[in-house]
């Protein structure tokens, strides 16, 4: 076909595009994510026994605030990454400052606590399993994330894959939250995290393959 | 390779041997000519336009020139609300710039071509992706440098494109550079033939003035003056009194 003809099939099939179609997209993912992340852990673990009680604590909100902070800087970063030729400053920003508090609390918390009890807290009583029940329940929101992606003109897309990644683990850390009964600093930062970036390591390592347009 | 071009050197137009023959109308007039425009607003994106053909009209009646920038957004954003005669404008207009960029990077006629196609479906069932609120000729570009690598990729020759900025796209219309090559045959076939000859062998082949009115059995002077008439006749066409 000409690029004359082809132009005029083109311009011929044009219909309005509004209103704006990555936000909804965006939005359908985050929804998916979370539902599905929430309906996993209530099927699997339940609620934690005492949550009526952990609402009224710091370290419930510490957790879901960490989660969905990371979760906001992947949506955020999506939001940009998405679209050709944009970079992600204020999601990348966002997710080093929610890293970052959480480092400081993980060791603020260290530093008031005897040597004899770092471990304990780090480990907790669930850290062999916390990290793989993250990535578990996070799996449909990365799909979701992903496909969302491949509606939209990723022009970095091992970097739009990684946003993919925290933005579904942020979800379902935080969906985790709701069923986990783990309190230190220490140990959301540390597995906690790792469940997160798992995911966005795996978007990172499957961007450029998956996301091709 | 630009000549020095003494009368010429007034005229908008820069003439260059073209590199790839792509242009050749089958109009019977030997190897086709293509132009390189060296008007300052072709290289100027934010103050002046390369005006559409059809709107020309506008800036002659003073307006004030709508900048390329602002140009296509107004067209994209049109072609986003469904109007799909913006929107084939829009594709049209990036079609120009679009062989122009690849040509320069690939150099390979018919694979210029498919870029082209690709780029611009891209362009279009891509075009959700565009936020009004951001530059418009970044996004072309970036859709435009993305589909140079996944080329580049495909076939495993040079795996980067460097990072450049939106007037690499923007830099050269190919579309002007065809119309203003069709002008000039025009003009070209206005002259007398000899006249003709003699502009060909000197301005585009780059003959000397000597040689080129040897062909003809002329003298040099003779030659001369005829390229100066010629040159006179042409810019009296184009609209220009003082030659």
């Amino acid at each position: 076909m000409s690029t004359d003809d082809l132009i005029s099939r083109l311009g011929a099939s044009t219909t309005a595009k509004r209103p704006p179609r990555v936000g909804l997209l965006l939005a359908a993912a985050a929804a998916v994510g979370a539902l599905a992340a929430l309906a996993l852990a209530m099927a699997m673990w339940g609620p934690r026994h005492d949550l009526p009680h952990a609402v009224g604590s710091m370290h419930f909100w510490m957790k879901a605030g960490y989660a969905l902070a990371l979760a906001a800087a992947g949506l955020t970063a999506l939001e940009r990454l998405g679209r050709p030729g944009e970079r992600a400053p204020i999601g990348m920003m966002l997710a080093g400052l929610a890293v970052l508090a959480v480092l400081g609390l993980a060791a603020h918390e260290l530093m008031i606590l005897p040597r004899g009890a770092w471990m304990p807290a780090l480990k907790g009583h669930s850290w062999r399993v916390c990290s793989l029940n993250i990535v578990a329940i996070s799996g449909p929101g990365f799909l979701a994330a992903m496909w969302a992606l491949r509606q939209m003109a990723p022009t970095r897309p091992r970097l739009a894959g990684a946003a993919a990644g925290l933005m579904a683990g942020g979800l379902g850390a935080a969906a985790y939250g709701v069923a986990c009964n783990e309190t230190a600093a220490s140990f959301l930062a540390s597995w906690y995290s790792l469940g997160m970036l798992a995911w966005a390591a795996v978007g990172a390592a499957l961007g450029p393959r998956l996301l091709r347009w | 390779m630009s000549l020095p071009l003494g009368a010429i050197a007034e005229s908008p137009w820069r003439w260059e041997p073209e590199r790839q023959n792509r242009e050749a109308d089958g109009q019977g007039r030997g190897r086709a000519l293509t132009f390189t425009p060296c008007l300052p607003r072709r290289r100027d994106l934010s103050a002046s336009p390369a005006q559409p053909r059809g709107s020309a009209a506008m800036s002659h009646d003073g307006a004030p020139p709508v900048s390329l920038e602002a140009r296509l957004r107004s067209l994209m954003v049109q072609g986003l609300d469904g109007d799909a005669a913006a929107q084939t404008e829009l594709l049209r207009a990036l079609g120009g710039y679009l062989r122009g960029y690849f040509g320069r990077r690939i150099g390979a006629t018919a694979e210029v071509e498919d870029l082209v196609q690709d780029t611009l479906i891209a362009v279009h069932f891509k075009r959700h992706t565009y936020d009004p609120g951001r530059p418009f000729l970044n996004w072309a570009y970036s859709v435009a440098r993305y589909k140079l690598m996944d080329h580049f990729r495909r076939t495993g020759g040079r795996r980067e494109a460097p990072i450049e900025t939106a007037e690499a796209l923007f830099a050269v219309d190919d579309i002007e550079a065809r119309d203003a090559g069709q002008d000039l045959a025009r003009l070209l076939a206005t002259l007398p033939p000899r006249q003709r000859s003699l502009l060909r062998d000197v301005k585009i082949t780059g003959l000397s003035i000597q040689e080129a009115a040897a062909k003809l059995g002329m003298s040099e002077g003779a030659g001369k003056v005829s390229i100066h008439r010629a040159m006179k006749a042409m810019s009296r066409r184009v609209g220009r009194v003082d030659g």
